[in-house]
């Protein structure tokens, strides 16, 4: 089980790149609006991808 | 004499249609007739976005709207005749518009979205009307963001939208509020990513120890545990600092100040614990705590968020197109209300809604007062005449030089005092805060004694520390900190998807403590216009039909409100008894300005006019007289809507003591309250302005509904104020609740929903109460282990969290 002294560490290391990411994605304003995008999967092709 | 229609069209149910398109009952058809079928609508204005939607080939509208079953959420589309035209004015554009080299954007706030059709039709603008690049819209916040090019006209743009019945509003939204609110939300979402992050880690770090990890191994995880909380003690959690350090200094004892002692503590206790080897620590307890309180505050935001605020509502007002003379040009230019000065000259065309106080210089007229009096008459005006803003023009064109705009028209000095006098409302103290009170001082005291009798019982100090600590952190307040926002927050957001839009929480709790409501008479608990009421033909030598058929030609001329309901009437009965009206030539047709039409039709002189014969009951009775001879007599009234009686009936019965209060005079007033079965006592009227503001101060625990200006100060003053279908932007100014859909249900429907969720609420804090008293006394006696509280913890958490979740399904029942 000594691996885990490793594994644990770089664990908490990846999340931490995640955590990174998220936010990233927020100071972009991807989060801002929740509702629209919800609603938007119902639509076709040719408008979502127009966005 | 024959006497004929007594009931009103509509009522009999054998030949009911529905619009094609907002789905409701059709009494007066507006008829398309397309290649294969007529299609019927309710009235002209959804014709027009059917023909619209068809002629574009965007009838994918409505096959994504039933796909997703809104359809009956949808009400009639409104006429309009507005132009939009001030939006293509430079001084507009200038305050209101981003532009860049190529582009020009704005934001409307736009009535009348609420499916995923709407926001598909508004999103596919630029496929549609040309010169739109780009439509962005929130659906939260019906706030669609519009770019045209250079050479494009917003008039276009707006016009074309409210055609399709999605009224926009331009708003001027202040950046600099705007952008502080959006940043302090994507901190807050960074703080609860933090904090999730952190605590899912610690916990499983945690439960590797709890189940057998141990040596070396067991370090090396309590202390990544410790260093994972670090960043929540000293990020994520501060918000709680400031509310604990604010209530502090405000001498308040709120449920955020044991959350700050057990985060302190319990991270210090934690790391002399965490040196000395021992395993009592407790930050997984604590870390969750953090991110489920964090995550209910922000989700109370957010849904807080989903109406405007007051600077965006500030712009409302007054969003119409005016004609001012242009001296230089020498003609009408057309610009925004709010630009108008004072000795300016107007045109204010029939129709239209006067946009500042002043002198009318030339034109005779009717203006519809209601708005600013609750006068359901027209009010004839002349030359020196006065008039005031908020006003309809009815008949004809008016000159007028304006003398005060804006705040300081009669209505602008009217919702200042409105706004004024919001910050002496008394804000209630909560159940919320009268709880956490008490439960802090309890938690508190009650740690401190058994610190002290442990202490001095069994001596130990570690022990007697241990048992005080978990005691405050086990009966920390997650239950109690998250059921009240949780539970008012999903009431909010279910009301407001069905129209009913409540400003806040606290206003919820009002409404369930209210013991007696005051109604407005026209417009909430009667229709606010005029509707035909008794036809009779007083001579038998034409049919009934010859006889309306006179009558519809002579009033479908004028647009005075008498002559729209007699048209409204006639075609409605034809419709239902599928009968067509005789058409008839007239020559010199005149029109009375405020007394009547007349006409000569096949050598007769024809004339319709108040009734010379008195009857002494509080309807408006017309007739059409040929040659100076009564052929038929009409009465009109603003009728009581249907459900008035049951609504007002149910009401009272939940101990609400309902009563009238109405500017209008003794007998329609009277009539209504016996209708309404309403004693003596309980109806009032004549009664202005400033006198329902002082029924109001007399009645503390009052709920007032009324809409308009003439309603704005006392709905301030009210315990509760409730604004009823009217103009949306003065109504979300003075109230504390706008009811979107017109009708007395609404009301009783919010009062329900208040009651319940109080319900819901008390029973989760007994509840929640419940946990905490079992594990205080399972603290105090020491059985506590890190083990136990962080099971317990996120127990009691969602427990209360399903229970409340479950119990508000039942306000989906209540329409």
């Amino acid at each position: 089980m000594d691996v885990l002294f490793f594994l644990v560490p770089t664990a908490i290391l990846v999340a931490g790149v995640f955590v990174g990411l998220f936010i990233w994605a927020t100071r972009k304003g991807q989060f801002d609006d929740l509702e629209t995008p919800a609603h938007k999967i119902l639509l076709d092709d040719e408008i979502a991808n127009r966005d | 004499m024959q006497t004929l229609h007594h009931n009103q069209p509509g009522q009999d149910c054998e030949h009911q249609e529905h619009c094609e398109h907002c789905g409701e009952k059709v009494i007066v058809p507006s008829l398309l007739s397309l290649k294969d079928e007529d299609k019927i609508f309710c009235c002209n204005g959804c014709k027009t976005v059917y023909q619209i939607l068809h002629e574009k080939g965007l009838d994918n509208y409505y096959k994504l709207r039933d796909q997703t079953g809104t359809r009956d959420q949808l009400s009639p589309v409104e006429d309009s005749d507005e132009e939009y035209k001030y939006l293509d004015q430079q001084e507009f554009l200038d305050k209101y518009t981003k532009k860049t080299k190529d582009s020009v954007t704005i934001d409307f706030f736009i009535e009348g979205v609420h499916c995923v059709a709407c926001l598909w039709l508004i999103e596919k603008l630029p496929d549609f009307v040309e010169e739109v690049l780009h439509s962005k819209l929130n659906m939260a916040k019906s706030i669609a963001s519009v770019t045209i090019g250079k050479n494009g006209k917003l008039s276009k743009v707006a016009k074309q939208l409210a055609l399709l019945g999605y009224r926009p509003h331009p708003i001027l939204s202040d950046a600099d509020i705007e952008r502080l609110a959006k940043e302090e939300d994507r901190k807050m979402l960074i703080k609860i990513a933090i904090a999730f992050t952190c605590a899912g880690n610690i916990m499983l770090l945690a439960y590797s120890v709890y189940g057998g990890a141990s040596g070396e191994l067991a370090r090396h995880f309590n202390w990544y545990s410790f260093f994972l909380i670090l960043p929540i003690i000293f990020y994520s959690a501060i918000p709680f600092y400031q509310s604990a350090w604010s209530a502090i200094k405000s001498r308040k004892l709120s449920i955020d100040i044991p959350i700050v002692v057990a985060l302190v503590v319990g991270t210090i206790s934690g790391l002399v614990n965490l040196i000395n080897g021992s395993e009592h620590l407790y930050f997984d307890s604590l870390a969750t705590l953090v991110f489920l309180l964090l995550g209910a505050r922000y989700l109370l935001k957010k849904s807080q968020q989903k109406s405007l605020n007051t600077t965006e509502i500030a712009s409302f007002f007054s969003n119409r197109t005016t004609h001012r003379w242009n001296q230089q040009k020498q003609q009408y230019e057309d610009i925004h209300a709010q630009f108008l000065k004072s000795q300016d000259i107007i045109l204010v065309k029939s129709g239209e809604m006067v946009p500042a106080d002043g002198l009318i210089l030339d034109g005779v007229s009717n203006i519809n007062n209601s708005l600013l009096t609750g006068e359901s008459l027209p009010v004839k005006v002349e030359k020196t005449d006065y008039i005031y803003s908020g006003t309809t023009n009815l008949d004809q064109d008016l000159k007028v030089q304006v003398l005060n705009t804006g705040s300081d028209t009669r209505l602008g000095k009217i919702l200042q005092s409105v706004e004024a006098g919001w910050n002496q409302k008394a804000e209630i103290v909560t159940l919320a805060d009268n709880v956490a009170r008490y439960f802090v001082s309890t938690v508190f005291i009650l740690a401190f004694l058994t610190f002290i009798a442990i202490f001095f019982l069994i001596g130990n100090f570690e022990d007697a520390f241990t048992r005080a600590f978990t005691l405050i952190i086990i009966t920390c307040p997650c239950a109690l900190g998250l059921t009240t926002p949780l539970a008012l927050t999903m009431t909010l957001g279910k009301l407001a998807k069905k129209g009913m839009i409540i400003k806040n929480e606290q206003i919820i709790e009002k409404l369930s403590k209210a013991k007696e409501i005051f109604l407005d008479k026209t417009g909430t608990l009667t229709h606010g216009n005029f509707q035909v009421s008794d036809w009779l033909d007083v001579d038998d030598k034409m049919t009934n039909l010859a006889h309306m058929s006179l009558v519809f030609a002579l009033e479908s001329r004028s647009k005075h409100p008498i002559a729209k309901a007699a048209c409204k009437y006639i075609k409605a009965i034809c419709f239902q008894e599928n009968q067509t009206l005789l058409t008839y030539e007239i020559t010199d047709y005149k029109e009375h300005a405020g007394r009547g039409v007349s006409g000569t039709i096949n050598g007769k002189q024809y004339e319709i006019r108040t009734l010379a014969k008195e009857k002494n009951d509080s309807k408006t009775w017309i007739a059409l007289y040929e040659d100076k001879k009564v052929i038929s007599e009409i009465s009109l009234e603003d009728q009581l809507r249907s459900e008035a009686a049951e609504v007002i009936a149910a009401i009272a019965k939940m101990g609400i003591k309902p009563a009238i209060v109405s500017g209008d005079a003794k007998g329609p007033v009277e009539k209504v309250a016996s209708k309404l079965n309403l004693s003596n006592q309980d109806y009032s009227y004549q009664v202005g302005p400033e006198q329902k503001s002082q029924l109001l101060d007399a009645h503390p625990a009052a709920i007032m509904v009324g809409d308009g200006a003439n309603d704005a100060i006392a709905l301030g003053r009210a315990y509760v104020g409730v604004a009823v279908h009217g103009s949306v932007d003065i109504s979300l100014r003075a109230a504390d609740i706008y009811l979107s859909q017109s009708g007395v249900r609404p009301i009783l429907s919010i009062i329900e929903a208040s009651k319940e969720t109080m319900k819901v609420i008390k029973r989760n804090l007994i509840i929640s109460l419940l946990y905490n008293v079992t594990g205080a006394t399972l603290a105090i006696m020491g059985y506590i282990t890190p083990l136990l509280a962080a099971v317990l913890m996120p127990l009691s958490s969602f427990t209360v969290l399903i229970l409340t979740l479950a119990s508000t399904r039942k306000l989906n029942r209540i329409n």
